[in-house]
């Protein structure tokens, strides 16, 4: 083999040159391929799913602001976590007052359901809301339950979390309504979720009691959402994830993986998922809610103040709660209100 | 030519070391966070990748992110949030009221931010705070407090003095109260400390962080 006259970064005899002509072929073989894929095929692909058609940024969902709420007309909120919206009325989790605020259409207040709710119900750091279109359900973290009440404020009942395998009291922060009428609650303090019948027997319950990862469980699961087959995707948290469970509660698989880039998760917080199987996810780090595909492919980000720009800056300061209603995104951030957002 | 790529080698190998020495002891990565309540990861992975990201971050320093780069939120803040928002904890959430007073302190600004106060890597101290004192913590800055002003350290009860309104729960929405503590200032006790009169966080708007107004907060324990 011929000894080279010239190597790698100029200095003499440290590779053959054939060797180094390889060298040099595969490198730019490498960088055409990089060029393939960073800037040709995003411009001639439509990223953001059959279902918007749209061009735009690999990076950036094309998802319209279509409403923005920072501050509700005739009254006020603290610190709101979760909303969701029945009809034209949205339902909004004003957890720093303890209280329920409903909207009308307009965003004006016309209820206010809080403090006392009945002899024996008052909410204590409410922390998520779910809704099967006839009844609200409301994760009351200090007083370990969910509040069910009807859309009047009137309370049905509050379904009793139990202790934890440590005998530490629960403290749901996320809840989710199954289409069979069923419950699934999520315990950050036991590190577990669990499923409960309409009746409000526990049917199953996934996590270890203690902070796990993997198959095995969660380190503090979070927000909930359920999909049209009854499947279930847990926020967990600290593991920066995403997981979706199986309707009987068997781990599936999760989405994301730990970062603070478009793509990754940092803090995730709340989880939706629409009919057509997207999944979005709203990171309090990122200060964006990110899209993936039914398959867990990333598909993009929402929140930015230009559509087609990623660094144009967030509309989100604290994005938490998210839910869907009639093609939009609803996104309940804690200090800019609420956002709605056309997925059509 | 090999001995000057050999030398080339191992000065650049000395000089990482140094830095990298250097690097310890400037961001205090000796200490232990896993024992303390911030050790929140799973037992046997790193406790470090709850707040440092070592792989895709996009700020500096390999912290999560820290988007909000102006206004209230922003600074360390986010950061703090990210957990102390009733998710991972329900310890300090009434902190982050922005519309309330919040001790004076410089976003981003190392040393300056809430890390002026608190260390999250761990501390001697309760709350990860990084000097002592319990309820008189301000007095390790604000050292003209005690003879000057208004008297601290003093055993109010022996004086025949008791607040009306001696609870102060943010936790559950109450704000306003004047509170006695112990002689070490680490719970309920007699004696007056500065936080019987302020808080710095959840303080009411307008004031020096007062726990009431101010000639309410007076009136609460000097009744006319």
């Amino acid at each position: 083999m011929q000894r080279g006259s010239y190597g790698l970064w100029g200095a003499e005899h440290l590779l053959p040159v054939e060797l180094h002509k390889k060298l040099l072929a595969l490198a730019a073989v490498g960088l055409l391929f990089s060029a393939a894929t960073w800037l040709i095929l995003p411009a001639i692909i439509p990223i953001g799913g059959a279902a918007s058609g749209v061009r735009v940024s690999r990076l950036v969902y094309p998802a319209p602001l279509a409403r923005s709420i920072a501050a509700p007309a005739g009254g006020s909120w603290t610190i709101p976590v979760d909303a969701v919206r029945v009809g034209d009325a949205t339902f909004v989790l004003d957890t720093g007052n303890n209280r329920v605020l409903k909207l009308d259409s307009a965003g004006r207040v016309i209820a206010t359901f809080g403090g006392q709710l009945s002899a024996r119900v008052s909410l204590q750091l409410p922390m998520a809301i779910a809704t099967d279109g006839q009844r609200l359900f409301i994760a009351n973290s200090l007083d370990p339950s969910i509040v069910v009440m009807d859309l009047s404020g009137e309370v049905q009942r509050a379904l009793l979390l139990p202790a934890g395998v440590n005998g530490k009291p629960a403290r749901p922060v996320g809840v989710a309504v199954l289409p069979d009428g069923g419950v699934v609650v999520s315990d950050a303090e036991n590190h577990q979720v669990l499923r409960f019948t309409e009746g409000g027997d526990v049917l199953w319950t996934a996590g270890t009691g203690t902070r796990a990862g993997g198959a095995e469980g969660f380190n503090v699961p979070g927000a909930l959402a359920v999909d049209a087959a009854g499947n279930v995707y847990v926020v967990d948290t600290l593991n920066a994830r995403v997981v979706e469970l199986s309707p009987g509660g068997a781990f599936l698989r999760e989405f994301g993986r730990r970062g603070d880039t478009a793509g990754s998760l940092a803090r995730p917080k709340g989880v939706a998922v629409d009919a057509a199987g997207r999944v979005f996810v709203s990171d309090g780090l990122l200060v964006a809610v990110e899209v993936f595909a039914p398959d867990g492919r990333y598909l993009g980000l929402i929140g930015r103040r230009d559509m087609r720009d990623l660094n144009s800056g967030s509309l989100f300061t604290a994005p938490a709660g998210l839910s869907i209603a009639d093609g939009s995104l609803l996104v309940t951030d804690r200090y800019a209100g609420v956002l709605s957002f056309s997925l059509r | 030519m090999k001995h000057l790529v050999a030398v080339a080698v191992c000065v650049l190998v000395a000089m990482g070391v140094v830095l990298a020495a250097r690097g310890r002891v400037a961001f205090g990565d000796e200490k232990d966070v896993t024992g303390t309540k911030h050790g929140v990861s799973i037992p046997g992975t790193s406790v470090c990748v709850n707040c440092h990201v070592p792989h895709d971050a996009g700020a500096d320093a390999l912290w999560a992110s820290k988007p909000n780069t102006s206004g209230p939120f922003a600074g360390l803040r986010p950061l703090c949030f990210s957990c102390h928002d009733g998710t991972v904890t329900t310890v300090g959430t009434f902190a982050f009221d922005l519309s309330r007073p919040l001790h004076l302190r410089s976003p981003g600004v190392k040393g300056a931010d809430c890390d002026r106060c608190h260390d999250a890597h761990g501390t001697p101290y309760a709350k990860f705070l990084k000097l002592p004192g319990g309820a008189d913590f301000c007095r390790n800055c604000h050292t003209k407090a005690g003879p000057v002003n208004h008297p601290v350290d003093v055993n109010a009860r022996e004086l025949g003095i008791a607040p009306v309104d001696s609870s102060w729960d943010p936790y559950h929405g109450d704000y306003s109260g004047t509170r006695l503590w112990n002689a070490d200032g680490t719970g309920p006790g007699d004696y007056v400390k500065c936080l019987s009169c302020h808080a710095t966080h959840g303080g009411t708007p307008g004031t020096q962080f007062n726990t009431m107004p101010t000639v309410t907060l007076c009136q609460n324990c000097h009744k006319k």
